[in-house]
């Protein structure tokens, strides 16, 4: 400690260097990883208000709940599961002149479902054509008792309430009833009846599919249905990708870093060997070094993050993990006092003679 | 008078064959707490190969060294280590001051490395009588030459070791500078009761010194003392 701080005081152009490297990968991993957040949470925040441990899809959809047609008949004890209907739709204000369209996505759910978040303001659903919208389209001008069309619909359909924020891959949600989503999709087509996309399993017990669907469905736990959400897993491996070579960069700068300085200070610890100071009393100035840059570096980074984050534009699909930070934070620290580590060879073989000339 | 520092037969020979080279050849030599001996001799005569065997950095090829009653050679390296900090004290030719440290940190250095050596008398006693008081808040980047030495002298001798090796400590100072370090030494040698070997190749320094002997072609003999 002492000789690393002293060094550190004395020289410290070389060491704020290190540290602004450091505070600057601490920013791009907070922001890169707040970013691969909010867009998770942008493609998942509906699936995780459902609350559900699972859901039931036909099997050739191959897992995805837009393509996926079951036949609800009365073989499904639908005890702890209930139907839902989606589909992906943009709308536009009926009464608007501009053709300004939303993306938006449609779920159909039973009255009095459980799969409906929060209502903030208006009612439930009482009769067809009647929405319940996500808060996110309140930014965008819609009012509640709006009259909006959806895609080719001929029925205009009525805002009579907001929900909490719900996002459903990055596009707000509507929740109606199951048969306007029915008739969304299909016109009135009567061949359609009693299809639905999916049931949302909120407790799996063993007669959650019945025998006789075995062959047409498939039960998927939440997560993996998260998973094969379309573009969510490509997405997060991409930006976590970025967040891991950015944490080996990390280390590695580190490494190169105290390596040079190492090899600089060659003589001076030559100097201290001859006078008997212990090898690990060296290792120690240098890992406490090390450490310390990591902290400051990284500490400076949250700050610089969080400075940022006030300034980002709303539009940005931003959304922090405080735990997720702490443990990339603290991953930086580690991989930094590791790149250090490497020096320790270099100081163990420093000989001692070079210094007296022998 | 105690014996600190004995060596007997001390050979070191480098490399073998045509490229074989006797650095030291049978080297006797003695030294006893209060002398102030000089090594002298020409450059490549083996009075640094002579210097590190004694401070344990390297193994004579033959021969013993035996610092108070140890034997270097049956010490392991920390070992050796250990007996380098706890017995002798280091004065390099461009001295071996740490370059961000400030001269009361240079000493407190040795504290941090082994908290028994605080001594906060020895380190009053040291500064003044070394008149570096003053420096203690410089960095070594804003001492003087001899200064620089002084300061040296006083790390050398603030662990307290029983034995003080001088490499060239006037090498890069000027005549009258020099003279003042070689008579801090040699009175600190009196004063403090320490062995102290310097190393040099100034023959006007020796007049302080004790004993002179001398190193050729690795033999090394007493030499009388001049003036």
């Amino acid at each position: 400690m002492f000789l690393g701080i002293r060094e550190m005081l004395h020289s410290k152009t070389k060491y704020l260097l290190i540290i602004s490297v450091l505070m600057l990968i601490t920013w791009l991993v907070v922001i890169l990883s707040g970013l691969a957040n909010g867009l998770a949470e942008g493609n998942r925040l509906a699936v995780d208000q459902w609350q559900a441990e699972g859901v039931i899809v036909s099997k050739e959809a191959n897992r995805n709940l837009n393509v996926s047609t079951i036949k609800d008949d009365t073989t499904y004890q639908k005890k702890n599961s209930e139907p839902i209907n989606q589909m992906s739709v943009s709308i536009q204000k009926a009464a608007s002149a501009s053709n300004k369209r939303t993306n938006v996505s449609f779920f159909g759910i039973q009255k009095n479902s459980s799969l409906l978040p929060k209502i903030t303001a208006g009612r439930k659903i009482e009769k067809d054509n009647e929405i319940i919208a996500s808060a996110d389209l309140k930014e965008v001008g819609y009012r509640l008792g709006d009259q909006i069309k959806a895609g080719t619909y001929s029925k205009k359909l009525t805002i009579v309430g907001w929900t909490v924020k719900s996002t459903y891959n990055i596009v707000p949600v509507i929740y109606t009833n199951l048969e306007t989503v029915r008739e969304l999709k299909y016109g009135g087509d009567a061949a359609k009846e009693d299809t639905i996309n999916a049931f949302i399993v909120s407790k799996k017990e063993k007669d959650t599919i019945p025998q006789s669907k075995k062959n047409e469905v498939e039960y998927l736990p939440i997560e993996s249905f998260i998973q094969s959400l379309p573009g969510y897993s490509a997405q997060n491996l991409t930006l976590d990708t970025m967040i891991y070579f950015m944490l080996l960069i990390a280390a590695f700068i580190s490494a190169i870093f105290i390596y040079v300085m190492t090899l600089q200070k060659t003589a001076m610890f030559g100097i201290l060997k001859v006078q008997g100071v212990p090898t690990s009393f060296l290792v120690k100035s240098v890992m406490s070094q090390t450490l310390i840059l990591a902290l400051v570096g990284v500490s400076l980074g949250l700050i610089l993050s969080s400075a940022t984050i006030i300034f980002l534009p709303k539009s940005l699909p931003f959304a922090n993990n405080i735990g997720e930070i702490a443990l990339n934070c603290g991953l930086l620290i580690v991989v930094a006092a590791l790149g250090g580590l490497a020096s320790i060879g270099t100081i163990r073989k420093i000989k001692p003679l070079k210094a007296i000339g022998g | 008078m105690e014996r600190v520092l004995a060596l007997k037969g001390v050979c070191k020979i480098f490399g073998t064959g045509h490229t074989k080279v006797i650095a030291l050849e049978e080297v006797d030599f003695s030294i006893q707490s209060g002398e102030f001996v000089a090594i002298v001799g020409p450059s490549g005569s083996g009075k640094s190969t002579f210097l590190s065997i004694v401070a344990g950095l390297q193994n004579p090829t033959s021969g013993e060294v035996i610092i108070g009653q140890q034997k270097i050679s049956a010490m392991t390296d920390r070992e050796k280590n250990k007996m380098r900090f706890e017995k002798i004290g280091f004065i390099l030719q461009s001295s071996n001051l740490i370059p961000f440290l400030k001269v009361k940190d240079q000493l407190r250095l040795i504290e941090k490395v082994n908290s028994s050596k605080k001594d906060k008398q020895l380190k009053k006693t040291l500064l003044k009588e070394l008149d570096i008081e003053k420096l203690v808040e410089q960095y070594p980047q804003d001492l003087s030459g001899g200064e620089k030495q002084r300061v040296a002298i006083a790390c050398s001798m603030y662990h307290n070791p029983q034995i003080i090796l001088a490499d060239e400590p006037t090498a890069s100072l000027d005549t009258k500078r020099a003279f003042e370090v070689v008579k801090i030494l040699a009175r600190e040698a009196k004063e403090q009761n320490k062995a102290i070997i310097m190393v040099t190749h100034d023959d006007r320094l020796l007049g302080f010194c004790d004993r002179i002997m001398k190193i050729e072609d690795g033999f090394m003999e007493e030499t009388t003392k001049k003036g």
